[in-house]
């Protein structure tokens, strides 16, 4: 039959259909499906583009636009005739392919109704809603008005009557009446009594059996009271395994759970030495799951290793390859994996990035220095976040002939990459991270390995819109105007993180702010130096320079070479706009706080607690792990609150003193002033009691009698104590610490 | 004159009169006073919520009464809401049979009282947690539908996953 036909067939068929010529309307239809769904896909587009539809639909399957309408006719046909099973099968195809179609989730409940399961067709006018009202409201797709307000009511009507049917069933009476399904049984289980009518006598015995063994309390389904929104909620919760476990409990459970992408896409988390069989298995069930969202894309998808290198390429030319398996966020550390492995596979797959092209977010933690990094930018020109971590210093040495230097492309690639000077508009965040090891310079990679390279990378590049920038374990030796150029192109930055860098001092890095001026305004800067240096006053500054650091909120400056007197002024540089209120000055080797062995008094180059308050009133988070406090740092802290600020003055909220090693329960009873005169003064509930109170107080590292915290928690000094004895020193934590591992 | 207030009118045409501060937690309601009162209460208001009986409008309106001082972290910060604790108050609250924990919870979801309804969720959810397939079924009375094939089908599909 040809397709200029179709219209007359069409009409043909539904007069058939009025007058209740069923068999005959069937076989029309039946031919007219088969002629529509044997079209090819092309020819598809053309007929949808002539009658004014886009070339595919935004969601749902490519298909002739008459085709679901067809379906729909038929699976009323078959209900005419009472093949309900077939109808169900039309019906169910219609929300295949169009996911929001009203039509097909009326058809379904309708049928399943039909066919007595009520519950059923609850859970397919509450799916149908559902993905209709989340495709209006994260992607504005409307559906027809009326439509979706016959859907609601017939849903609605349903949610009532089973209700009810619900709640007049005690559980005491449920047993001699199983006609509709008690509420002790499960739905399931209901249908199935309704199904095998001539069972009925058998089923009724065993479901009243069920009855006394079941607890007298009710307890129901979750699933079958609770919409999908609701549902949704719920599994938010719970991690990623934990739903997958829950796939197990019933058809119901498996179901809905896999009918809500939100709960999957966005974390398709992969266990670690994971092989290609696992893998596979994965990647199968999450398209078929995020085929049901809008997006059709896995949002985020993290791998932290495979099993082995062979299977590793296998992984990888899978997750680049594998047909509708769109990644938006890619997260992938292997110590396999290295940058020239990439190139080869792209390479031969003719550099097509496939699943990869909308990538927006790379975070690679990969073996052995980077080279040809330019070329990624090239490749994924969208990026807008870009995670580059070295956590494996040695490069398994067959690598090098990994790289695709025979290749057209890539020759090409390398030439443009390295010597056009483009920017990428997109990238906002970029971090790079080298392993430690590749800094020692008489390391032996060094001398055998010819892509080793100690040196930050991208600073001759231009990223208009960067905003956070972090760099690790570099050796910037000969690259400070390099940075500086580069500090001046980048005008949006607002968070900075340098850490552990060679041949960087705090004092190089705010003399480069100085000379080259750049234009930004940081909210966020970390400064961890590599080693103490000599003591810095930084006597070169004035309060009116680094007008970049005026609206700071967050300072780290960890491990740092400042003087007393230099940390004060570096406060009032970086507090003018009163905006400071974290300050993290841990194991600052010249930084000396007033303590038994130092009590010089205040005229002397000690710092008092009290100090750091009245130059940052505002501070409400202050780190000062490893540092030489003791008890008397504290009492003193405490008298001067009391005398020259006011306990009502001080912001503080989080105070962490980890690894103060002298520190002792009465530090911090004195901390908080918590005498027992002033104890019992609070027993008696007396509200006059003035002292510090602290939301958190973190002391890892110290051992502290659990009767002096528990104290100091129960008089409400401190709403929350962390107290792990145990725990690794802060030097490990950081952006390293993906790296020390 | 006392302060106008809003009474809401139950299922089973039970009525309960509340502080606007408290009716307000609801959202929907909130927006209804609104709407229809722009500028503002001059007298008693009374809105029917004909989808929630009185047992259960009792217990949300304790809720509301108990939190209409609470500041609620931000709506759009999902993380904040994800990660927050079940307050103390809010557990106890809860100490119901899970049908009226179900119905509390829809009631929420109608009324539009999301610190109620995800304080609810997060109830459900610490009841599914750290359980196996086979305890859930008992706790939420579910018949295991599954055949052994299907079960060990699932599994398969489910071992990409770190089991922690």
């Amino acid at each position: 039959m040809a397709l200029e036909l179709l219209e007359e067939k069409l009409e043909l068929a539904v007069l058939y259909f009025k007058t209740s010529n069923y068999p005959k309307a069937l076989k029309v239809y039946d031919e007219l499906i088969k002629l529509l769904s044997n079209l090819s896909i092309a020819k598809v587009k053309q007929i949808r583009q002539e009658k004014g539809f886009p070339e595919s639909p935004i969601i749902g399957t490519c298909v002739h636009p008459s085709l679901t309408s067809l379906l729909d006719q038929r699976a009323a046909t078959y209900e005419k005739l009472d093949r309900l099973n077939k109808a169900l099968f039309d019906a169910e195809q219609i929300t295949k392919i169009d996911p929001i179609s009203c039509k097909g989730y009326l058809r379904v409940g309708k049928v399943l109704r039909c066919m007595n399961k009520e519950v059923e067709a609850y859970k397919a006018y509450q799916t149908g809603i559902y993905i209709i009202e989340q495709a209006a409201r994260k992607h504005g797709i409307k559906v027809s008005e009326k439509l979706l307000i016959q859907l609601k009511s017939q849903y609605s009507t349903l949610n009532q009557k089973l209700r009810s049917q619900r709640l007049s069933k005690t559980p005491s009476t449920g047993s001699n009446n199983s006609s509709t399904g008690g509420s002790q049984e499960t739905p399931l289980n209901s249908q199935l009594n309704k199904m095998i009518p001539l069972k009925r006598n058998s089923s009724q015995s065993t479901s009243s059996q069920k009855v006394k063994v079941s607890k007298p309390s009710k307890a129901f389904d979750p699933f079958l009271y609770l919409p999908l929104e609701v549902i949704e909620v719920i599994f938010q919760q719970l991690p990623i395994h934990l739903i997958l476990k829950c796939h197990l409990v019933s058809k119901t459970w498996y179901f809905c759970l896999t009918n809500i992408p939100s709960l999957y896409n966005d974390r398709f988390i992969l266990k670690p030495r994971i092989t290609v069989g696992e893998f596979t298995q994965g990647m199968k069930l999450m398209k078929s799951i995020v085929h049901k969202s809008y997006s059709q894309q896995i949002k985020n998808l993290r791998l932290r290793s495979v099993i082995n290198a062979v299977q590793l390429k296998k992984v990888i030319e899978l997750i680049i390859q594998e047909p509708n398996f769109s990644i938006q966020n890619l997260d992938l550390f292997d110590t396999n994996l290295n940058f020239h492995l990439i190139l080869n596979r792209l390479s031969k797959l003719s550099w097509r990035l496939n699943n990869l092209k909308s990538l927006q977010e790379m975070k690679l933690g990969l073996s052995g220095s980077i080279r040809y990094e330019n070329i990624l930018l090239k490749l994924f020109p969208k990026l807008k976040n870009l995670h580059l971590v070295i956590i494996d210093p040695e490069l398994n040495s067959a690598s090098n002939d990994l790289i695709p230097i025979q290749d057209k492309r890539f020759k090409q690639l390398v030439e443009t990459a390295n010597n056009e000077l483009v920017e990428f508009e997109s990238l906002q965040s970029l971090v790079t991270i080298n392993h430690p090891q590749l800094l020692k310079s008489n390391n032996k990679m060094r001398v055998s390995m010819n892509s080793f390279n100690p040196y930050p990378l991208f600073l001759d590049k231009g990223f208009p819109n960067l905003t956070e920038l972090s760099i690790a374990s570099f050796d910037f030796l000969n690259r400070l105007p390099l940075l500086g150029e580069f500090l001046i192109k980048t005008t949006k930055l607002t968070k900075i993180i340098l850490e552990n860098n060679v041949n960087f001092k705090l004092l190089d890095f705010l003399q480069l702010l100085k000379n080259y001026n750049p234009s930004f305004t940081l909210t966020k800067l970390v400064f961890r130096e590599e080693k103490l240096n000599s003591a810095t006053n930084l006597n070169e500054f004035s309060l009116n320079d680094l007008s970049q650091l005026s609206t700071l909120q967050y300072l780290d400056l960890y491990g740092s070479s400042l003087s007393t007197r230099g940390l004060l002024l570096f406060l009032k540089i970086c507090n003018r706009s009163k905006s400071l209120d974290t300050l993290l000055i841990g194991l600052s080797g010249h930084i000396y706080f007033r303590t038994d062995t130092f009590h010089m008094g205040p005229n002397h180059n000690t710092l008092s607690l009290s100090r750091l308050i009245k130059v940052v009133p505002n501070l409400a988070k202050l780190y000062l792990n490893e540092l030489d406090i003791d008890n008397l740092t504290l009492k003193t802290f405490n008298q001067d609150l009391e005398r020259e600020i006011g306990y009502q003055a001080c912001k503080l909220k989080v105070l962490d003193i980890s690894f103060c090693t002298k520190i002792e329960g009465i530090g911090l009873i004195d901390l908080f002033n918590a005498t027992s005169t002033n104890l019992k003064r609070l027993k008696r509930g007396d509200q006059s009691v003035e002292c510090l109170k602290l939301d958190e107080l973190i002391i890892d590292g110290i051992e502290i009698n659990p009767s002096t915290l528990k104290l100091l928690t129960d008089f409400k000094f401190v709403k929350v104590i962390k107290n792990d004895a145990n725990k690794r020193k802060w030097k490990s934590f950081g952006i390293n610490s993906l790296v020390i591992q | 004159m006392s302060e106008p207030k809003v009474i809401m009118v139950s299922s089973d045409e039970e009525r309960f009169k509340v502080d606007q501060v408290v009716a307000e937690k609801s959202v929907t309601i909130k927006n209804m006073i609104r709407d229809l009162n722009p500028d503002g209460l001059t007298e008693d208001f009374e809105v029917p919520v004909s989808t929630i009986r009185a047992n259960v409008l009792s217990k949300v309106l304790e809720w509301c009464e108990h939190h209409k001082t609470t500041v609620f972290p931000d709506e759009d910060d999902e993380d904040a809401k994800k990660t927050a604790p079940i307050e103390e108050w809010d557990r106890t609250f809860f100490r119901v049979d899970q049908e009226m924990l179900y119905e509390i919870i829809l009631a929420a979801n109608f009324l539009n009282i999301t610190p109620l309804r995800d304080s609810g969720c997060k109830i459900v959810a610490e009841m599914i947690r750290g359980k196996s397939p086979e305890e859930l079924r008992k706790v939420f009375n579910i018949t295991n539908d599954f055949t052994a094939e299907e079960e060990a089908a699932i599994r398969r599909e489910n071992e990409w996953a770190e089991d922690r």
